[in-house]
């Protein structure tokens, strides 16, 4: 059990600090688009394309990497009128119970996530790296991610439906 | 299989799930992979799933969510509503209820500076409430004007919820948001004036300040100086949107960099304050953007399944009319924003309300604003709404969430009194566009 607890706290761990790190990418953001307002405006020069194409994939970047440590902070909005009423115990089967789509929905996404990666650009074209490239790599990462992340918290909610009480 | 049946099966399926606690991405992704795999098999459907996620979080548009979001979080923490407050409490000192009323007035500041409801609520809630109360003002009074005050942020631009709409439904985002200015002020000029005359009224609701705590004229002068930071992140972000200058991303940039600035001056801008805005963007970001991209797989089930028709069908045969099935709808999103939040009212309900708003002739400018207010109104109400939660987090000792009910009652009618204005008058919507912008 103790070894459990350890390895559940491992994974909350990483779900963490790669949604922390994640987290930054915003500033990158900020500073793509404030750089090609001052280029166009400031120096007349127009950058778009840049802005869009580094952007434009630095997003789904950020949103995918950061999924499991939205699922680990609770952030995702459910209707818990009803939930909430019930005993912890409960609560834990029916979680159990729901996880299934959770899990069927990252299975569809990592499955096409898998296989555009394999079929990456030859290796030639890695300098300078194509921006597509974010978002083909950080799909699978992402995605793997938030399933270890519901794998623990699924695990977790087997011990509350067995035992009825929380692991420590 | 009929299309009824696999409709009933389709929403079945997500108020079960959702019922059971199961968050709104996952009932809306999960039950979107099972229709696919049947409907289309593993290959092209989870081709959909994928790519629903890429197609939505990139373009250039959506950037500027998570740049709202950021500037938001970051001038909740910058001390503009403080400063704000203590500006309001000089100059308003001898008013009755001037607190309250002052607290609504820098709500609608804040509203013009930020996209979200939460940045007004969570520092007036900190910085006037209690002081509200400590003054010996009703509670109800002070709790309301917080809570309402906060739901202008979605109807004034610069408005997140009316980005994401304009994206779903192909209305212009700059007539939405010039659009939202007037109802946006007609409704705080509403709460204005309901709370000055329920305190000239009854005194005691709202009393006026002791004569020592009043400031002097150097004071009061010195103290507009806090003023001149949020003008000038009004003027930068909602001018050059309004102008033309910049598109809303741009804007959000701007805004995002004025925040910091604005949070630098007032040294708040401290490596914690600095960590905890990223991190809270990133889950609000993150929050929204999965459900946008689940939504959209959901969609692709909902129209080729045909059960979007088959509600558009349902209420096409309402009863009077045109203006029936419009109340309807509304009747509709107002029950929906007792459970659920505006993101997922937007991704679930615009896929079907979009197009039949369209086909009845009505304008959808004039429909977004009303669907905004009718989401201010779902903040307010019970039992899932946002600002209700927000008041019980940051309310002192003594208030119960049945006085925090009690309290936005007079303001949930004067949002549904707006809506009936709006719905006569549209103009109050679509003059302005008009006038601004000549595209």
């Amino acid at each position: 059990m103790r070894k459990l607890s350890f390895l559940l706290h491992i994974i909350d761990a990483i779900s963490e600090w790669v949604g922390k790190i994640t987290s930054f990418i915003i500033i990158l953001m900020i500073g793509v688009v404030i750089w090609n307002v001052v280029m166009r405006y400031v120096f007349n020069s127009a950058a778009l394309w840049q802005h869009i194409s580094v952007c434009g994939k630095l997003l789904p970047a950020y949103v995918i990497l950061g999924g499991a440590y939205t699922l680990l902070t609770r952030a995702h909005i459910n209707v818990d009128i009803f939930y909430r009423r019930f005993p912890l115990r409960i609560r834990g089967i029916i979680d159990l119970v729901t996880s299934i789509l959770f899990f069927l929905f990252c299975i569809a996404l990592l499955w096409r996530a898998v296989g555009s990666s394999v079929n990456l650009p030859p290796w030639r074209t890695l300098f300078p790296p194509p921006s597509s490239w974010l978002f083909i790599l950080a799909m699978p990462i992402g995605v793997s991610l938030l399933l270890l992340q519901g794998l623990a918290k699924f695990t977790r909610d087997l011990i509350i439906a067995i035992t009825g009480k929380e692991l420590a | 299989m009929s299309v009824g049946l696999l409709t009933g099966l389709l929403f079945g399926a997500l108020l079960v799930f959702l019922a059971l606690g199961l968050p709104l991405v996952f009932s809306l992704g999960g039950i979107a992979v099972v229709f696919l795999f049947f409907l289309m098999g593993p290959q092209k459907g989870f081709f959909i799933i994928y790519y629903s996620f890429l197609g939505e979080s990139s373009g250039f548009l959506v950037i500027a969510i998570p740049l709202f979001i950021f500037m938001a979080y970051m001038l909740e923490r910058s001390g503009v509503a403080e400063n704000l407050y203590v500006m309001m409490h000089r100059w308003l000192g001898r008013l009755r209820g001037a607190l309250a009323m002052g607290t609504v007035l820098i709500s609608t500041m804040m509203a013009a500076m930020v996209g979200l409801s939460s940045a007004a609520t969570v520092t007036m809630g900190v910085v006037s409430l209690p002081s509200m109360l400590k003054r010996g003002y009703n509670k109800h009074i002070a709790i309301g004007s917080v809570a309402a005050g906060g739901t202008l942020g979605i109807l004034i631009p610069p408005s997140v919820p009316l980005l994401v709409y304009a994206m779903h439904t192909g209305a212009s985002i700059g007539k939405l948001w010039i659009g939202g200015i007037i109802p946006g002020l007609l409704l705080s000029l509403l709460f204005i004036i309901y709370i000055g005359t329920r305190c000239h009224l009854q005194p005691h609701l709202g009393p006026q300040l002791t004569p020592d705590e009043r400031a002097n004229w150097r004071e009061k002068f010195s103290s507009l100086r806090s003023g001149i930071l949020p003008l000038l992140i009004i003027i930068l972000v909602l001018g050059s949107i309004s102008m033309g200058v910049a598109t809303p991303t741009e804007a959000a940039s701007i805004g995002a960099v004025g925040s910091i600035l604005c949070a630098a001056i007032h040294r708040r801008l401290t490596w914690q304050n600095f960590k905890e805005v990223n991190y809270r963007t990133l889950r609000l970001s993150c929050m929204i953007f999965w459900i946008i991209a689940a939504a959209a797989s959901f969609r692709v089930v909902y129209t080729i399944t045909g059960a979007a028709e088959f509600f558009e069908g349902i209420l096409m045969m309402m009863p009077f009319g045109r203006w029936g099935v419009l109340i309807i709808i509304q009747l509709i999103l107002l029950f929906l924003g007792c459970f659920l939040d505006v993101w997922g009212i937007i991704m679930i309900t615009l896929p079907v309300f979009g197009p039949v708003i369209e086909s009845l002739g009505f304008n959808l400018v004039w429909f977004g604003i009303l669907f905004v207010i009718n989401m201010e109104m779902g903040y307010l109400t019970p039992p899932v709404g946002l600002n209700i939660f927000y008041m019980k987090v940051v309310a002192p000792e003594g208030v119960t969430i049945g006085d925090i009910y009690r309290s936005v009652v007079p303001f949930v009618l004067l949002q549904g009194l707006t809506l009936v204005l709006i719905m006569i008058f549209p103009q109050l919507v679509l003059w302005l566009p008009s006038r601004i912008l000549k595209f």
